[in-house]
């Protein structure tokens, strides 16, 4: 199965949620994992380094492609259980050449006006894909949201937006939170630093909720 | 600040060109190039005369519409007064309308300073 991390905002938190769901199938599928890192910033390269220095972690594959990926990523996905594709905040072709190939792509947008203005052109971007890649799912998740309880109607009203454009929008969301960047650090997923944590809930809620889709074949969204 | 305002204001689908994925992934270079890319739903179809009211537009909508056309001076002489009144009068279409036709159809031909001068010698 192969799943794209991407977006084009960048800042949104995508490699944290590719590397969290890599460490969720390694760690609580059992499943053999490989990280695509198709953003030059080498976020998830570097944490995957990180992660090498300590033999007691769960190993997890990862290499670097860039451009027309398409044939690389179909001819990897049959060696591996999971593929999880990490692209950087652009559209380019890596990004599209992964969407035309993947089963599901996740979304990450914070709940600001700046994130969410990408919504139309990732819309316009998923329905054109559909018409190559019928089996595709598309979801976006409200990520790094305020934790203050008056803010939830923010958080509601992107939901709201990003609904209106006809693609799912993941009941899970994330909350900022400081452990997402102090187990990046450490080469970790917030799934090992703090197992019963709020933020370990938060990735296995939209890990679940991505395996419990039911596959498609159609041309459109509906 | 609320950011409701952001929802998608039309559900009218228009309908997706149909592409390849070579062709999918390939336009992601027109797209950053800032060209007309294939994803665009926002292309403006030249060809066709836009005949929508202005009171069939959501309110939300109208100042963002009119502000996509701005008024341009050019000199004309009075042989291309007289045909461009007489080519509007004929095809029912605004004198802009006209010249933003013929400016679209010049700008899509590949060699488009060669095909100029070649309007120019003719």
């Amino acid at each position: 199965m192969m799943i794209l991390v991407g977006g084009e905002k960048g800042g949104s938190g995508k490699s944290c949620l590719a590397q969290n769901l890599a460490v969720y199938f390694t760690r609580d599928k059992n499943a053999i994992v490989l990280m695509v890192d198709c953003d030059p910033q080498r976020t998830t390269s570097d944490w995957i380094q990180a992660r090498n220095t300590d033999p007691t972690l769960p190993a997890i594959n990862c290499i670097q492609l860039y451009g027309k990926i398409r044939n690389d990523l179909l001819s990897l996905n049959q060696h591996y259980d999971y593929v999880i594709i990490d692209c950087g905040g652009q559209d380019n072709l890596a990004l599209r050449a992964a969407m035309s190939v993947a089963d599901h792509v996740v979304i990450p947008l914070r709940p600001k006006r700046r994130d969410l203005k990408t919504v139309p052109h990732m819309e316009d971007m998923l329905s054109t894909c559909k018409m190559v890649n019928p089996k595709l799912l598309a979801s976006f998740l409200i990520a790094q949201c305020p934790a203050l309880p008056s803010q939830l109607k923010r958080i509601n009203e992107a939901k709201e937006v990003c609904s209106s454009y006809g693609i799912n929008v993941l009941n899970a969301v994330t909350y900022n939170r400081n452990i997402y960047d102090d187990s990046e650090e450490q080469g970790l997923s917030v799934l090992e630093l703090d197992p019963e944590g709020k933020a370990a809930l938060e990735m296995t809620a939209i890990a679940e909720e991505l395996m419990a889709m039911t596959p498609d074949d159609s041309y459109e969204f509906n | 600040m609320s950011l409701i305002d952001l929802k998608k204001s039309s559900v009218s689908k228009a309908k997706k060109k149909k592409v390849t994925a070579d062709e999918f992934i390939a336009d992601a270079e027109n797209y950053a190039a800032g060209k007309t890319s294939v994803v665009s739903s926002a292309k403006t179809n030249l060809d066709q005369p836009i005949m929508t009211k202005e009171t069939d537009w959501p309110k939300n909508q109208l100042k963002k519409c009119k502000s996509t056309k701005r008024h341009a001076t050019f000199t004309l002489s009075e042989d291309a007064i007289v045909q461009l009144n007489l080519l509007s009068k004929e095809s029912q279409l605004a004198k802009s309308h006209i010249i933003r036709i013929l400016v679209n159809e010049c700008c899509h031909e590949k060699n488009w300073l060669y095909y100029l001068n070649q309007k120019l010698i003719n």
